[in-house]
């Protein structure tokens, strides 16, 4: 590399090294992954609980949409007559709609709860 | 170009492990944080483990990870260490360091006087005997800066190390 033939820098090279020799592993690889470990647990449980807030708000969308199928078959596939009304799918569109199903005081307590379960999840990925 | 597929995290983890640690204890002069940082970024390693292309790179890009993190956490507590510093008149990351004895104590003092990036980039290439490329790459500094540092960093060394022969 560079003053390779310096007898001072050998020595500083030397020195340099035990300065910096490498450490004995004394049980960090395991810490690292149990680490990893536990990440990787906590990571499917948010998975597994954002699934399934996901799916109960899609679920209870549902009906709509059987609703809208029926009318629909009603009119018939080929009929002229002006498509029924469609769902919008603004967000205050499905908040008004969640909120008619389920009710409001109910829908801010699951929003709390989401909310509440992504501070705790964050916390715990960053402590973990 | 190595192909990675037969790169495991654990392997890595267990060649690297000690000079990560080595190299972090060294910039942050404190063993615990060293130790926490090297985990961090080895947890930063295995997420992103499918973007190691090439196994005989493994070396610098751990190393870049582990200087990223370090100097995220320098940047992160650069305000803390200064009130820290202004009300003790201490570094607070030499509080847990075991002083070492004679000549290595005296190398550890040298080179604990370099700045960090200098001391860095000293380290990964005379240390660890990586080209100045690759440090420059793992330390995100441009080739000539990285060159100069050594040289820099080399040179009070060198001083350090010609002063202490002739005493």
């Amino acid at each position: 590399m560079m003053m390779d033939n310096d007898p001072l820098n050998e020595s500083l090279k030397a020195l340099l090294s035990d300065y910096a020799a490498p450490i004995p592993d004394d049980g960090f690889a395991a810490l690292v992954k149990d680490r990893i470990g536990r990440r990787t647990k906590l990571r499917r449980a948010l998975l597994a609980g954002a699934s399934l807030s996901g799916g109960i708000i899609a679920g209870m969308q549902i009906p709509k949409l059987i609703d809208l199928a029926v009318g629909a078959s009603k009119r018939g596939p080929l009929a002229n007559a002006a498509l029924p009304d469609l769902p919008s799918l603004s967000f205050s569109h499905i908040v008004d709609g969640l909120a008619q199903s389920a009710g409001t005081p109910m829908l801010m307590i699951a929003a709390t709860g989401i909310c509440l379960l992504w501070w705790l999840g964050d916390t715990a990925m960053d402590s973990l | 170009m190595r192909p990675v597929a037969s790169v495991s995290f654990d392997d890595l983890l267990r060649a690297h492990q000690g000079m990560i640690r080595a190299f972090l204890r060294r910039l942050c002069r404190n063993d615990a944080l060293a130790d926490d940082l090297a985990q961090d970024a080895f947890l930063i390693a295995h997420q992103r483990l499918g973007d190691l292309r090439d196994t005989g790179a493994a070396k610098s890009w751990l190393f870049q990870i582990a200087y990223n993190v370090y100097a995220g956490h320098a940047r992160k507590h650069a305000r803390r260490r200064e009130l820290f510093e202004a009300q003790n008149g201490a570094d607070l990351d030499d509080a847990a360091q075991p002083a070492p004895a004679g000549m290595a104590r005296d190398i550890a003092m040298a080179m604990d006087q370099l700045p960090a990036d200098v001391r860095a980039c000293v380290l990964m290439c005379l240390s660890y005997g990586m080209s100045h490329s690759e440090a420059s790459k793992a330390s995100g500094l441009p080739l000539g800066t990285v060159k100069s540092h050594i040289k820099r960093g080399t040179e009070k060394l060198r001083a350090f190390l010609h002063a202490y022969q002739q005493a």
